[in-house]
């Protein structure tokens, strides 16, 4: 009888169990906008392929164990020869082929700092999980610039996400 | 062979070519029919969105300030200028000059609807945004504007 | 020849790649500060005025509510007596202590675009009665309209209907046409269609600007319980903040909003209720017995977004008889006596006021 009450009561501990909270910091991901940039609002993009992929597999996990993923902070760095001077304002939204534009962090007005800044990052999160678990995610920052520039331009971008799964 | 060649050619040309180019014809800018706003659609991950360019009265009577997206409903959010904001977001071309299962954002009233376009010509496009079913809702006209020559 | 499929099978899938890649990781920008000085490339954009201004408490496209009024007293004279108003005298009495009832409401649009906005509409509302008869001696027995509201209550049911035809950018045009049918009738004891009252309007107006539009306009309305000629004013406005503004269309109903946030807001104003109530039970085909019942309602609504696009509200006011007074119509013919007219009422009443409250859920375009 106990070989069979054992197993059951062993899958109802597992069922039970309360999911655990990780926090994970995605790779410095590159925005670019191709030049020449115009006063005004610019889109820079970003791709970042397979987000999870590395991290299942460094937790031995399959993707239908994660049960959200909420981004906490969002650093944002703007190489040369754009600079804080030259930036108004910067949303940031992710997309994927797959899965419906979520905006995820803003900062208006953008700082007088140099090297990166933190912005602020949308208190109402939705789809996220579902973004991140795209073979693409697709960053879009929607950058409003003061002057004009002629080259292409890069930037920086860290995401920082507390993901939860069921181990 | 060469027949089945040329057949082969056309139906490549037919089956891909004319699919993506109809699809992209939804690509520029738009002025909404009240004049107050252009819009323009771009292509991001084989969706399309449309973002504010260009507005009417860019600043806010009520602050002095450049407008905001004060009504939107995440607390968070509310200072994110509505110039570059996208309005448009997440349009697949479905065939017969349509894109549906994007949606349509009114800063008025923070609300998102659901949003059907279709290119009524090259350069008209019939925008309904709606609740639910397509039965309650509004259809606007969008015309094309391009930067003077 | 193989080269040859090869190269066709590259061409046709270079041809669709070709068409992501150059949007898919990067953007040409063009100077968007230049967007005030375009050019059209097709036909103009032509700008009609929106039947909508900036601010306004949401459009309702369903609505399902109940209203209840509070305990109150209600009087009626002989019928028939046809005596001079200031002579009347109470036949019967009655302490109602609950009259309410459900409401429904739908309003939906059959065209909808920016040159034309027609719709269709539905609405029914439910006034059941719990009256408990105070005696009063020397009566007329079967005179007695008190036990028929107690017994049956009053239903009205309408279909509306409400084309908008913006003329230009600015002027407007609002046309409204209405068909109720309201009595103490049933789903099983339907009323005839033939004692069906007729309401309509018509406005022209001006929208100067996003946060404001007006129009005047006449209409033919049973919102004073009996048939009735009012011109009609249409005032909404709302101020720059977006906080305080006016939903006005006068005299039907007249509020001051005030908005909290996108998704709730506070009216404050009045609504004038109304119909023409056939009662049955002294009806004949001969003759239609119609009580013009109408109401103020002063009143404070709350409404707030539930979820998605449904809303909810509450309201909460005073209810205040204007006329419950009942005409006889020879054959169900209806006349006018306006705010001047001698006609004598075949009954007289006088109800006093009361409190009332209505909840209500909706499912709105905000």
């Amino acid at each position: 009888m106990l070989k069979y009450i054992l197993p059951i009561f062993v899958l109802f501990l597992f069922s039970c169990s309360s999911p655990v909270v990780e926090k994970i910091s995605s790779p410095e991901l590159v925005l670019e906008m191709e030049g020449p940039i115009y006063e005004g609002a610019n889109t820079a993009l970003g791709v970042w392929k397979n987000p999870l992929e590395d991290w299942l597999k460094s937790k031995n996990i399959k993707k239908e164990q994660i049960k959200n993923i909420k981004i906490v902070s969002v650093k944002f760095q703007p190489n040369s020869p754009l600079s804080e001077k030259d930036i108004q304002e910067i949303t940031l939204q992710l997309t994927a082929k797959s899965a419906d534009m979520q905006k995820i962090a803003f900062l208006n007005p953008y700082p007088a700092k140099s090297g990166s800044v933190d912005l602020k990052v949308a208190d109402e999160q939705k789809d996220i999980l579902e973004l991140f678990l795209t073979p693409e995610l697709t960053l879009v920052a929607d950058i409003n610039i003061n002057k004009d520039i002629e080259e292409n331009l890069s930037s920086k971008i860290i995401l920082e996400f507390e993901i939860s799964y069921q181990p | 062979m060469k027949k089945f060649f040329y057949f082969f050619t056309a139906l490549c040309l037919f089956a891909f070519a004319p699919q993506s180019n109809e699809a992209d014809k939804l690509i520029g800018v738009w002025e909404p029919s009240h004049g107050k706003a252009r819009v323009k659609i771009e292509k991001i991950a084989d969706k399309f969105y449309g973002k504010i360019v260009w507005l009417r009265e860019p600043i806010d009577p009520a602050t002095g300030l450049p407008k905001l997206d004060k009504n939107n409903p995440d607390e968070s959010m509310k200072k994110v200028p509505l110039k570059g904001y996208r309005i448009l977001k997440d349009f697949v071309y479905s065939g017969s000059k349509e894109w549906t299962e994007g949606t349509i954002y009114d800063p008025e009233n923070g609300s998102t609807y659901s949003c059907v376009i279709k290119l009524k010509d090259d350069n008209t496009l019939d925008i309904r945004g709606y609740v639910g079913i397509k039965t309650f809702g509004r259809t606007d006209v969008w015309k094309r504007v391009q930067l003077k020559k | 020849m193989k080269h040859l499929i090869l190269l066709a099978f590259s061409a046709c899938f270079f041809l669709d790649s070709q068409a992501q890649d150059t949007t898919k990781t990067s953007q040409t920008e063009e100077d968007y500060s230049q967007y005030g000085d375009v050019e059209y490339v097709g036909s103009e954009t032509k700008t009609y005025a929106n039947a909508k201004i900036n601010g306004l408490s949401p459009q309702r496209f369903a609505s399902i509510a109940w209203d209840a009024q509070g305990a109150h007293t209600l009087k009626f004279s002989d019928i028939g007596s046809y005596l001079p108003e200031s002579n009347w005298t109470a036949n019967e009495e009655g302490r109602v202590n609950y009259l309410g009832g459900l409401r429904l409401y739908a309003n939906i649009p059959v065209i909808s675009s920016n040159k034309l906005l027609w719709q269709l509409g539905f609405n029914y509302a439910a006034s059941n009665y719990q009256i408990t008869e105070i005696p009063l001696t020397g009566i007329n027995p079967a005179s007695k309209i008190i036990p028929v509201l107690d017994e049956k209550g009053l239903k009205t049911s309408g279909l509306f209907s409400t084309l908008y035809k913006p003329l230009n950018d600015k002027q407007f045009v609002l046309v409204q046409v209405q068909a109720d049918v309201s009595g103490n009738y049933s789903l099983s004891n339907p009323q005839s269609l033939r004692y069906s009252r007729y309401s309509a309007a018509a406005l022209w107006g001006k929208r100067p600007h996003d946060r404001f539009q007006w129009g005047i306009g006449m209409s033919q309305t049973y919102r004073a319980g009996a048939l009735n000629y009012i011109p009609v004013v249409m005032y909404n406005k709302t101020s720059k903040s977006g906080k305080w503004g006016t939903e006005i269309l006068f005299p039907a109903r007249a509020h001051a909003r005030y908005r909290f946030s996108a998704s709730s807001l506070l009216l404050m104003g009045y609504e004038l209720e109304g119909n023409s109530y056939r009662l049955e039970d002294f009806s004949t085909p001969a003759n239609s017995f119609e009580l013009r019942r109408s109401e103020l309602r002063p009143r404070i609504e709350f409404q707030k977004k539930l979820t998605g696009f449904f809303w909810v509200s509450a309201q909460a006011g005073f209810r205040l008889n204007y006329s419950f007074d009942a005409d006889n119509l020879p054959n169900g013919k209806d006349f006018f006596r306006g705010f001047t007219g001698q006609q004598p009422f075949a009954a007289f009443s006088s109800m006093t006021p009361a409190p009332y409250i209505n909840f209500g859920i909706h499912f709105v375009s905000p």
